[in-house]
């Protein structure tokens, strides 16, 4: 296991990006569901209070990105689903997109040496 | 913006039951996670520890989706008035019309807001039930319920200051002999002063009596609507009679009305 000098805070406003995706990804998940989706992508290197899944959640159900139901999870037990709506997976392509451009460009950045 | 805010007024309105739901959804995570930690070794409490450590506050998580949930603050509108007031001054005809406008659509939103609060707000089915209070004890933030100790409900009971009268109750389902088939049914024992902080009135028949609830009396039941129709056919002699609960026997003494729902 990293420990927890290795490990990163979760970037603000990314996570957002990540809920989507996964949903995206994975269809219709409930937020302990999410929240393992998330570990497991990330291999040990994040440090995610998993309780802000749910305030992501919340941000994009508000916006219509999102929608939830009552249903029931793997063990029997009543959970609540999520899944993205037509208007989030716009958001998603435009998201990523965006992501890519910042850190293409602070990508780039950080690679320069430095000038004489 | 317009579906932030709406969503935010239902948010509002609906706080009370959103907030069951989000505790039942922290709750089901927690639980989830903890048989996570025990399913690879740890002990039970350690695993509910760790549980809690990986999940973050959950309290401040509450906190801050319900804010999220609420209206403006009242500054900040105070703030946008004072600058649509200028605005409005600066331009009479159009604040004329406007003000028309807004008359006609107040107009029509108060009476649907009566009615609507008359249908959909009206919260429990009791007289005056923003004076009721449900207290049930929590081992902490994300905990389930737990079951109360009767001493410690005769302890707030004499002790408490901000309440004019307590009672306790407890759904159980108990088994009915001696009608028919044996099986389960739904009841919810009362201590005998619960009618009266409800101000439920019987159908027919009476409520429990004050001393009806100690030790030693013998039992009493009330029945429901439903119960009484289907099981004594509406028959009002069902009063005096008695069923058999857990394999007691239960003296009949009243029967609800069918407005009538016990919280369950």
């Amino acid at each position: 296991m990293a420990t927890t000098k290795d490990r990163s805070e979760v970037l603000q406003g990314t996570l957002d990006l990540m809920v989507l995706k996964t949903l995206d990804a994975l269809g219709p998940l409930h937020g302990y569901g999410i929240a393992r989706r998330i570990e497991q992508v990330s291999d040990d290197r994040l440090r995610l209070n998993e309780g802000t899944v749910y305030n992501s959640l919340l941000r994009l159900l508000e916006e219509g990105w999102i929608r939830s139901e009552w249903g029931t999870s793997d063990n029997n037990r009543k959970a609540k689903f999520y899944s993205i709506t037509k208007t989030g997976r716009k958001q998603l392509a435009r998201e990523t997109e965006s992501w890519e451009r910042i850190s293409g460009v602070i990508g780039r950045l950080l690679r320069l040496g430095n000038q004489p | 913006m317009l579906r932030k805010l709406l969503s935010r007024v239902r948010g509002a309105f609906r706080r009370s039951r959103l907030d069951e739901e989000l505790d039942d959804e922290i709750r089901g995570h927690l639980t989830m996670l903890q048989e996570r930690f025990v399913r690879r070794g740890m002990d039970p409490a350690e695993a509910f520890q760790a549980a809690r450590r990986q999940f973050g506050g959950a309290t401040q998580l509450k906190e801050e989706l319900m804010e999220r949930r609420s209206l403006p603050r009242i500054d900040a509108l105070a703030q946008d008035v004072r600058h649509a007031f200028r605005r409005l001054r600066r331009s009479k005809r159009f604040t004329a019309s406007a003000a028309l406008t807004l008359a006609l659509g107040i107009g029509a939103t108060t009476t649907i807001f009566s009615i609507v609060n008359t249908i959909l707000l009206r919260p429990l089915p009791f007289e005056e039930p923003d004076r009721l209070m449900r207290i049930f004890v929590r081992p902490g933030p994300g905990g389930g319920r737990l079951e109360l100790a009767p001493g410690k409900f005769y302890d707030w009971q004499r002790e408490a200051q901000s309440f004019e009268r307590m009672a306790m109750y407890r759904v159980r389902d108990v088994a009915l002999t001696g009608i028919g088939a044996a099986r389960t049914v739904r009841s919810t024992a009362v201590g005998a002063g619960f009618f009266e902080i409800v101000r439920a009135r019987p159908a027919f028949g009476r409520v429990f009596r004050p001393d009806e609830d100690e030790p030693g009396r013998k039992y009493v039941v009330i029945l429901s609507d439903r119960f009484w129709r289907t099981e004594f056919g509406g028959s009002p002699d069902a009063i005096g009679r008695t069923v058999k609960l857990n394999d007691e026997a239960y003296a009949i003494v009243g029967v609800m009305p069918a407005t009538a729902s016990v919280a369950s």
